[in-house]
């Protein structure tokens, strides 16, 4: 399964439940459009990325995740194109031993990709407006601490 | 030479709609930040946003200090926000 799709992403698949016997915990994340931002009513959103280096990003983020939290398993997908209220933009399955390590692991991957892949997240208004989220910069020779509070 | 961009997210509807854009330079810039000058001076709009940018050759993220890729070609990356 591609960490990229434009299909909608299929949560059964990522389980991998028939696999992995070592592990008894499956943590899981799935991220949803919300109808609304900072006040305004969303109708919906549009995702697109530069797909080569997200899906080089998101497959070193996997992998460092497995060595730090002592993963079996970890999978990100995330969803491009236009997606309506209620569609998962984004799923993280972490599997490990116990469920602490699944927890954590689950909820940093998520962290790491929404601030590290190059995704962008356009987001169109029930008044026919649409506006980019203001995200993370990932320029390596910044100036500054660049990540801004609307995209935590 | 042929100097080329390739944009992303916000900086599309700065460039009025374009993903792309082409320039033909006399001189090759010898960095990074010499090519975002001349594309400054070429599309204004875009000068705002692109200190925010990473600049990318394929997957690997160059410094403004780095050359400029053998191809021309750079990939212009906003901030990012998945999820």
């Amino acid at each position: 399964m591609s960490h990229l799709t434009h299909e909608p992403i299929d949560i059964q698949a990522l389980l991998a439940l028939d696999r992995y016997a070592d592990c008894g915990g499956l943590a899981l994340f799935v991220g949803t459009v919300r109808n609304h931002h900072q006040g305004r009513s969303v109708a919906s959103l549009s995702y697109t990325a530069y797909v080569p280096l997200a899906s080089k990003r998101i497959a070193e983020i996997e992998a460092d995740a497995c060595r730090r939290f002592g993963l079996s398993y970890c999978r990100v997908v995330h969803r491009l194109g236009q997606l309506r209220v209620g569609e998962a933009a984004i799923a993280c399955v972490a599997r490990a031993g116990h469920r602490v390590e699944a927890f954590d692991a689950c909820r940093h991957v998520v962290d790491e990709v929404k601030h590290q892949a190059p995704i962008w997240k356009e987001e169109h208004y029930t008044d026919g407006s649409s506006a980019y989220v203001e995200g993370c910069c990932i320029r390596p020779d910044a100036h500054r601490d660049t990540c801004n509070g609307d995209h935590p | 030479m042929k100097l080329s961009f390739e944009f992303y997210g916000e900086l599309i509807p700065l460039s009025a709609g374009h993903e792309r854009l082409t320039l033909m330079v006399s001189s090759a810039p010898a960095t990074v930040a010499d090519a975002l000058l001349l594309l400054a001076e070429h599309l204004p709009a875009l000068q705002s946003g692109l200190d925010r940018c990473a600049v990318v050759d394929d997957t690997d993220i160059l410094l403004r200090s780095d050359p400029v890729p053998e191809s021309g070609h750079l990939v212009l990356l906003p901030p990012v926000a998945g999820g």
